[in-house]
């Protein structure tokens, strides 16, 4: 999507992102000033108004490569994707933050807790998770923060004609400042300021997008007679037309239900980036607050990406008789910024391209964050507490780590290394890989944690450890679209899956959580429960 | 017009409950605006807080 070609001025454009940065840079010197104490830095000193959590959290979940990724794979597979949806928001807002965003809050507040695996090691009195789950989220979020980095550099590189070397290191050099400065309470301000823009940007792409096609039901009756132009090749592997499922159990029926849509939707509710921001909240009735906030604001996000997504065949057929894969060339990233460029206005293309950046810049900001945290908390302090507890003093409370502030720059660092050294083909499997094993390992972990007292600490490090294993494996091993591309299946057994299909298309969060779950059950009820004073210390104003 | 056009009922129940949900979520939300504050008012009333101060 280049700037040429998509007939902006590069000035306009230039002056518009300048005081893009600048409000940025305001709100990032006002989370510096506020930021005092290590809780300031790593949970925003728990003095957050709900409707800037709510915006935090949405921003954070969704990315650019959520938009314009996800978007483009709607056009592809038409609107089933919509269920996601109804996920999203069912369980990634409503359910989250009323069945785990009120109990996560009350229980941090009254062990301290400060990170995601600080909550559960706390929760389950063991060492051994806290530096388990640090471990887990530094070694493996910095390929999913990857990809949001790939995504931002190749947005700005299109977008500004700069090089995309220098687009990546710009990109992570300006995140790096401000998380490094301001910490958590920098990091929601900006996301909140990004989220407005966002908000703007796709509620007017849904609007105009209906509007444009006739209307909604003129648009949906338009697409469903296209029916007779999917490619003989997909119809072969389920796809019935963009306004129906596909067939059930068929390849593609497996691929929409279990990976993107149970895979992603339930992922989410493991996600230490996205669990952290119930810690941030002033008080328990924020979430309620937020939830209104964060129910709308998604549905601006996934929901016009899955209802443009597929329309934009509608929009492709009329304008020039070829569907929307077929003018992108293959490539479904290139459908919703070509859909932009061709059919909105010269003005809504600056907007949205700040959109676009904001999704960007706070999705990476946010990961970064958690993954410094994960470093100076989860790991370095953690082992210490663990192994010499006596090297630990009240200053390491007080204040700010400075551990943590190089977890910022090692978390970036790695990222950019991944960035170019994996291949493209894993990078975008990172996100559906990254969710499954977050909830395969810590959901029911965390469903323990919150609601079932007698859960013990043996059942909850074996419910991580099988979950995180049977994952692992599932995705190195069994599901094709991660087992090619890395190869070791191949390399050990001379073939990409040991399994047939529909192995081959089933997520391994289908398996491995039921196992980890039923691990938990069996271990915690077979193993002594914890004391009764340390549960009333977690308890006792549930 | 419940089909919205659509062409598989399943997809028009998505598209449906993609638009309910988070009116729902958000009239939810809103509802309990207070609830924690009630649940809190209700237990110092049920232990004899005196509410005056």
């Amino acid at each position: 999507m280049g700037s040429e070609a998509m007939g902006i001025n590069i000035q306009i454009l230039t002056v518009v992102i300048i005081l893009y940065v600048g409000v940025l840079s305001y709100l990032a010197y006002l989370g510096h000033k506020a930021t005092n104490s290590s809780e300031d830095y790593l949970v925003a000193g728990r003095d957050i108004n709900g409707g800037i959590m709510a915006l935090s959290y949405g921003v954070t979940f969704v990315s650019t490569s959520a938009i314009v990724g996800f978007g483009g794979v709607a056009a592809f597979h038409g609107f089933s994707l919509l269920w996601l949806t109804v996920l999203t928001i069912l369980i990634g807002i409503i359910i989250a933050f009323a069945l785990f965003g009120v109990p996560i809050r009350k229980l941090a507040v009254n062990l301290g807790s400060t990170t995601f695996g600080e909550l559960l090691g706390q929760r389950y009195n063991s060492k051994f998770i806290t530096f388990f789950s640090g471990i887990m989220i530094f070694i493996f979020m910095p390929a999913y923060t990857s990809i949001i980095l790939v995504g931002g550099a190749r947005f700005l590189e299109s977008s500004l004609l700069i090089n995309y070397d220098i687009a990546l290191f710009l990109l992570a050099i300006v995140v790096a400042i401000y998380v490094i400065t301001g910490g958590l309470k920098t990091v929601m301000y900006t996301d909140a300021f990004c989220a407005l823009v966002m908000l703007a940007g796709m509620a007017y792409l849904l609007f105009s997008t209906y509007s444009n096609l006739g209307g909604i039901v003129s648009a949906h009756q338009e697409l469903s007679v296209l029916q007779n132009m999917v490619p003989e090749a997909l119809v072969a592997t389920g796809h019935q037309g963009w306004t129906a499922m596909p067939a059930f159990g068929s390849e593609i029926w497996w691929t929409v239900i279990s990976t993107i849509v149970m895979g992603v939707g339930i992922g989410v509710l493991a996600q230490p980036q996205l669990v952290m921001r119930f810690m941030t909240v002033k008080k328990t009735n924020s979430l309620y607050r937020a939830m209104a906030v964060g129910c709308i604001f998604i549905f601006f996000m996934t929901g016009t990406a899955f209802i443009v997504g597929p329309l934009s065949n509608l929009y492709f057929v009329q304008q020039g008789g070829e569907i929307a894969t077929t003018v992108a060339e293959g490539n479904v990233d290139l459908i919703i910024p070509l859909f932009i460029n061709e059919m909105m206005p010269g003005w809504f293309v600056y907007l949205i391209m700040l959109s676009l950046l904001s999704a960007a810049i706070s999705t990476l900001s946010s990961l970064i964050h958690v993954q410094a945290a994960a470093w100076g908390r989860d790991i370095i302090r953690n082992f210490r507490l663990w192994k010499s507890p006596a090297s630990i003093t009240a200053d390491d409370l007080d204040t700010i780590p400075w551990i943590t502030r190089i977890g910022v720059l090692v978390g970036l660092i790695i990222s950019i290394l991944l960035a170019y050294r994996l291949p493209e083909s894993i990078i975008a499997r990172a996100t559906a890989f990254w969710f499954g094993i977050c909830a395969a390992s810590f959901l029911p972990t965390i469903i323990g944690a919150l609601y079932w007292k007698n859960s013990t600490k043996a059942g909850a490090i074996a419910s991580i450890i099988s979950g995180y294993t049977v994952a692992i494996f599932g995705f190195v091993f069994m599901h094709l679209a991660e087992s090619k591309p890395l190869g070791i299946a191949r390399l050990i057994f001379g073939r990409d899956a040991l399994f047939e299909f529909p192995w081959t298309h089933v997520d391994p969060l289908f398996y491995a959580l039921p196992i980890s779950a039923i691990v938990f059950v069996v271990v915690s009820l077979v193993t002594s429960p914890p004391a009764k004073k340390h549960l009333e210390r977690c308890f006792h104003n549930f | 017009m419940l089909m919205v056009g659509m062409e598989d009922g399943w997809i028009a129940l998505a598209w449906w409950l993609s638009i309910l949900t988070p009116i729902a979520g958000a009239v939810y939300g809103l509802l309990n605006w207070n609830r924690e504050g009630k649940i809190v008012k209700v237990k110092q009333e049920d232990e004899g807080v005196n509410q005056n101060g």
